[in-house]
């Protein structure tokens, strides 16, 4: 975990995504096996991944690492509890870090970012400049992840890096 | 830097180490950081500030504030230039440039002040009465005419350069009003931990207060330096100076504008020049304060009538003296501190005229200072030209008592609380007879609450005790205790001396009510008289209480003046409603970052580069942008289009269609669920095959079409238009959240994860072939008409699908978008040999109207799956969405326009969308349109224009001739009927 908070930081990243479905009635027996959260708006961290509650039985899972194959692996630990749909190329993660990030969220999050309101772990659709965004809270430095679709990465860029823009800020493209 | 004669010697918040310079009018003055433009004109005795609105009349500045009705001035140049800037609120910086408005040629001599001599003709509605006839003049003379005359300043014509942006605030308390009451509840609402924010207008703190007042034995001005402090202390407290709340709605959701670089010449680097707040608070406390009344009476528009509170603001803030030799009228005891102010300044005091009459305490200290008081006695006219020269004074009936000179006039006709945000929502503000004011209307729990002057509160020592109470009780309501301040701050509880209402003094000449729209008490007696009693109606009759000043001083008088005409009371009268915003707003802060290109976001497919290396023109689909077309060296957009859809019908074309949309679909159900969106049927649909689909909306009107595969037992994909997408899946999410909850059918949007092609042309599979054969088995048998297939290739998941738009053989492959770049560079190096060509839109709309294929003109929400040819699809053993209503009368009628494909007789002839099918030549009467032409394309094919429309009886009309009538061009064009599919009307293309 970065050390540096005084520093915006703001890294395009990506990560192995996966929508998974609960097969109807399995919804329990699939969370328990896989560790996902049954409550909304809070993630949950499984084997090598972060799963992000998206509806009753339905969350997107995260995988930082071994990005290849990692919804047919899913698929196979899933077996007849439920099904995943492979989202790892649809969306671009843009990660928000430093203790400025919630300013810049401020300026297109309708959301409360304060921390007596969401905390590490928190998560949420929402629409920030007019795109859709699946939020997620990393860390308290404090770090927020932004998931886009990837056909509006460039242009969510373009925004976030305007809004960014008078505090400063170090951007990066992660490799994958 | 020139003399700076009504600048004080001492005193004031302006900074005399840091002089500034600045233009008015072309002429060079000095001024001092911290100064207004309204102050530093002023100290350089400048007093003539602009022309009014209606009578070109002079103005000087009325005011110190916000509520300015006068003082307006173009400011900046070029693309910065901004109209209407209320010079009380410019805060002077070096270099400035300000011109006055509404004058014509110079400010001193206006040519349009001859409308004064007109005034008789231009009352109240002149324009519904004068310009009436003759009705031909309306646009092209009056129209004209008016705006010339009219109108404030000159809106920039140039792109502005300046940023602007949003920002979202979340609190428990929001404080809005920085004066005594307001920095009193913040820091009772803050010192418990509650999140709070306190906003101010001005660029200063403590609103109102005056060096004199004193708080907690301290004077002010280290009264509000402490409470800085304290509030700086504590970390949930944000303090935001030069922001105006402006507009309060349900939910406690509150918008404000901050000036955040409006002082400085221009915005710093990556600084916007305004930021809209959206505030979202669990408690509303409103401590916008009260502005003070001007006293009407002939000619009190002249430059140095000013509010005697404005006047103290001069002296104690900027240290200007308004004059040097002042006369006074009052109707309480308001004028009394401007008066003693004045004493201490060395401002000479000619007289001051009580309308009340008996002295109150505050006049008798007055009296016994010195101060020439006089009881009992009203102002009866201004004189002077563009700088008052003198006041005369009569008696309450209306006898002259006498003319005395002076150089400026003080004047306070009593408080009106700010209602400006509280009467935004809730009831109707109230009128209390004691403080002649109208008062906000208590509300509900958690509704915003008025502290202080704003609710009719004038005392200091109440202000800052209710101000402390509510902030305490707002923090307490949001779960935070009390915290360590013992007590609210304490003040010296002062005397009202009480106040006579005086709406208007006796006398003739006009007597401006409303100074910025140029509304005179006999405005107000006329609209009455021609029926616009009521208080909504005299504003939009008269436009009293309309402009940047919003009726701040206007409102009550011409109210009262009202009711007197009405002859009843105030609380009959009552008043407007007050609408957001509450303070002048630049629509660029409403646009914020969402404008040019940022209007709306862009979508871009993973080959846009590779598009763009290509040359395509683009064209917008809704956020997308596709391919257009994609020119060569000399091409027009015909030709390139022609070429592309030539290449693609004689050897093979490839085009990006990653934005169709994607959906995919898991469950034991799916095939039930695909049954009810579709009218054809899905349960038999094999594992490995794609079936063509047609959705209806629930009135039986075509909704969307697309090809579903299934990919597994329980797995399918489904694709729908582009332009549809989103809707599909939220149809579909209605009816599985909604309506079908016994399904186990999961679906979610897969159109960003698949990039992909459609590669169409008989040479298609052997450029499939190349590139892919290793890993996909591209025969015929493996892969036939309607197949689906997923394979792998460099680690990339791939699906494909061997489906026809074009008419074609066609392959459809979906890749994950981040190889997309790689299929389409492998795809075109193995087309190579074959002269493959990449095509647009363009030539993708050619293929499909050759064939007869329906798109979005065909699928307008007019159409039944009958009238576009589709019917057949229908099955009838199971039901599905829209399937019932498609039975109605009037969609089952014969002769319904169904779908057609027309010829030009003459082949050379341009078919044009939109055109009227029609029988007969125009000319004679109306003309009975058969149908419409709903696509139309060149074809390549048929080497003629052709088109696709609907014809009422077109299955009767085959082989007819008529016209395709585009009266919007006068065009005709004589057209054959027929068959909709133009080319290969079998099919043997795209089967092989």
């Amino acid at each position: 975990m970065a050390e540096i908070t005084d520093r915006l930081r703001i890294a395009e990243r990506r990560v192995a995504l996966g929508q998974l479905f609960a097969r109807r009635g399995r919804e329990d027996a699939l969370a328990e096996k896989l560790r996902l959260p049954l409550a909304p708006g809070r993630s949950a961290a499984g084997e090598d991944y972060v799963a992000l509650p998206l509806a009753p039985g339905q969350w997107m899972l995260l995988a930082e690492n071994g990005a290849d194959g990692f919804c047919r692996r899913m698929a196979e630990r899933i077996g007849d509890l439920g099904h995943i749909s492979e989202q790892s190329d649809s969306r671009v993660v843009f990660r928000v870090s430093g203790d400025k990030a919630r300013e810049v969220l401020g300026k297109g999050c309708a959301l409360d970012t304060h921390p007596r309101v969401m905390q590490p772990g928190a998560c949420a659709v929402t629409i920030m400049a007019h795109v859709g965004v699946l939020l997620h809270q990393v860390d308290d430095i404090p770090s927020y992840d932004l998931l886009v679709y990837a056909g509006y990465a460039a242009c969510f860029r373009e925004w976030l890096e305007e809004a960014a823009a008078e505090f400063g800020f170090d951007f990066e493209v992660a490799a994958s | 830097m020139s003399l700076q004669p009504f600048r004080l010697a001492s005193g004031g918040c302006i900074d005399r180490a840091r002089p500034l310079s600045f233009r008015f009018d072309g002429k060079g003055y000095g001024g001092f950081a911290g100064d207004t433009l309204a102050s530093a004109l002023l100290a350089n005795g400048r007093h003539l500030f602009g022309r009014s609105f209606k009578y070109h009349r002079p103005r000087g500045c009325l005011t110190a504030s916000s509520e300015e009705p006068n003082a307006l001035v173009e400011l900046r140049a070029g693309a910065r230039r901004e109209p209407n800037s209320r010079a009380t609120m410019v805060e002077l910086y070096d270099g400035l440039e300000a011109r006055s408005q509404n004058r014509f040629p110079s400010l001193a001599f206006d040519l349009m002040s001859v409308n004064q001599c007109f005034a008789p003709f231009l009352a109240a509605g002149f324009y519904y009465k004068t310009f009436m006839w003759p009705s031909g003049f309306w646009e092209p003379v009056y129209e004209k005419a008016i705006r010339r005359a009219a109108g404030l300043g000159r809106a920039p014509i140039l792109p502005d350069p300046d940023r602007y942006e949003h920002s979202h605030l979340h609190c428990d308390v929001l404080v809005v009003g920085g004066g005594a009451a307001g920095l009193s509840a913040a820091l009772a609402a803050g010192q418990g931990g509650a999140r709070v924010v306190l906003m101010e207008e001005m660029p200063w703190l403590g609103g109102s207060l005056s060096p004199d007042d004193s708080i907690d034995s301290m004077s002010a001005p280290d009264w509000i330096a402490r409470v800085r402090e304290n509030l700086a202390a504590m970390p949930e407290v944000t303090l935001k100076t030069r922001c105006a709340v402006f507009g309060l709605y349900d939910h406690n959701v509150c918008v404000a504008l901050e000036r955040v670089s409006d002082h400085l010449r221009q915005p710093p680097a990556h600084q916007p020049r305004q930021r809209l707040h959206i505030i979202r608070a669990r408690r509303i406390l409103l401590a916008a304060g009260a502005w003070e009344r001007p006293l009407v009476f002939a000619d009190n528009d002249r430059p140095g009538v000013m509010l005697a509170s404005g006047m103290r603001r001069y002296m104690e803030r900027f240290a200007v003296a308004p004059g040097r030799r002042v006369a006074l009228a009052t109707n309480n005891d308001g004028a009394y501190s401007t008066a003693l102010a004045m004493m201490r300044a060395g401002v000479g005091i000619s007289v001051v005229a009580d309308a009340r009459p008996e002295p109150s305490a505050l006049s008798r200290q007055a009296m016994a200072k010195g101060l020439p008081v006089r009881h009992g006695v009203l102002p009866r006219r201004a004189h002077g030209g563009q700088r008052v020269r003198a006041l005369s004074l009569q008696t309450p009936d209306g006898t002259f008592i006498e003319r005395v000179s002076c150089d400026a006039v003080g004047v306070s006709g009593g408080y009106s609380p700010n209602i400006a945000l509280a009467s935004q929502k809730g009831k109707p503000p109230q009128w209390r007879e004691d403080i002649l004011g109208f008062v906000p209307t208590e509300s509900g729990r958690g509704e915003p609450v008025s502290i202080g002057a704003c609710r009719g509160a004038y005392d200091l020592s109440a202000c800052l005790q209710e101000g402390y109470e509510a902030g305490a009780q707002a923090a307490r309501e949001c779960g935070f205790a009390a915290g360590a301040l013992p007590s609210p701050p304490q003040a010296e509880k002062q005397e009202d001396g009480g106040m006579v209402a005086l709406w208007h003094c006796p006398g003739k000449g006009k007597a401006f009510v409303d100074f910025q729209n140029d509304v005179t008490t006999a405005d107000i007696q006329l609209a009455h008289r021609e029926g616009y009693g009521a208080a909504e109606h005299l504003k939009r009759y008269t436009t009293l209480g309309m402009g940047t000043e919003q009726g701040r001083s206007a409102n009550v008088n011409g109210l009262a003046i009202l009711a007197e005409a009405r002859g009843e009371e105030m609380a009959q009268v009552g008043s407007t409603r007050h609408r957001p915003p509450a303070v002048p707003v630049a629509i660029g802060a409403f646009v914020g970052h969402a404008r040019g290109r940022d209007f709306q976001p862009v979508r871009r497919t993973a080959l846009h580069e590779i598009h763009e290396k290509h040359g395509a023109i683009f064209v917008e689909a809704g956020h997308w942008l596709r391919p257009r077309y994609y020119p060569q060296a000399g091409e027009d957009m015909n030709a390139a289009i022609r070429r592309e859809a030539r290449q693609a019908r004689e050897s093979v074309g490839i085009c990006d269609v990653s934005t169709l949309g994607k959906i995919d679909l898991f469950g034991k159900d799916v095939a039930e669920f695909l049954n009810r969106l579709y009218i054809n049927g899905w349960s038999k649909l094999p594992v490995g095959k794609a079936r063509y689909g047609v959705m209806l909306r629930e009135d039986g009107m075509v909704f969307d079409d697309g090809t579903t595969a299934r990919l597994g037992d329980e797995h399918f994909f489904m694709t729908t238009t582009t332009a549809k997408a989103a809707e599909v899946l939220a149809h579909m999410e209605r009816y599985a959240q909604v309506e079908w909850l016994d399904m186990e059918a999961h679906f979610c949007s897969a159109t960003e994860q698949w990039c992909a092609v459609s590669l169409a042309g008989p040479r298609s599979r052997d450029v499939l072939a190349a590139a892919f054969g290793e890993a996909l088995d591209v025969s015929d048998a493996a892969l036939p008409f309607m197949g689906a297939r997923e394979f792998s290739w460099d680690g990339a998941q791939t699906r494909v699908f061997r489906i026809s738009f074009s008419g074609e053989r066609a392959y459809e492959v979906h890749v994950p978008r981040g190889y997309g770049a790689e299929m389409w560079e492998r795809l075109l190096a193995a087309g190579a040999a074959h002269g493959i060509v990449p095509y647009g839109t363009e030539a993708l709309g050619v293929l499909r109207i050759e064939k007869g294929h329906i798109a979005a003109p065909e699928m307008d929400g007019r159409t039944t799956a009958v009238d576009v040819g589709l019917g057949g699809m229908m099955s009838t053993r199971k039901h599905c969405i829209g399937q019932t209503l498609a039975q109605r009368e009037a969609l089952r009628e014969e002769g319904r326009p169904i779908l057609v494909g027309a010829k030009p007789i003459d082949r050379r002839q341009v078919l044009r969308g939109g055109a009227h099918f029609v029988k007969e030549i125009a000319g004679s009467g109306p003309i009975e349109s058969l149908g419409w032409v709903s696509s139309v394309a060149d074809s390549p094919a048929l080497g003629c224009w052709i088109a696709l429309g609907f014809l009422r009886n077109g299955r009767e009309r085959l082989g007819e001739r008529m016209f395709a009538w585009y009266p919007l061009r006068e065009e005709m064009v004589e057209v054959e009927i027929c068959r909709p599919v133009f080319f290969d009307p079998e099919g043997e293309r795209c089967r092989g």
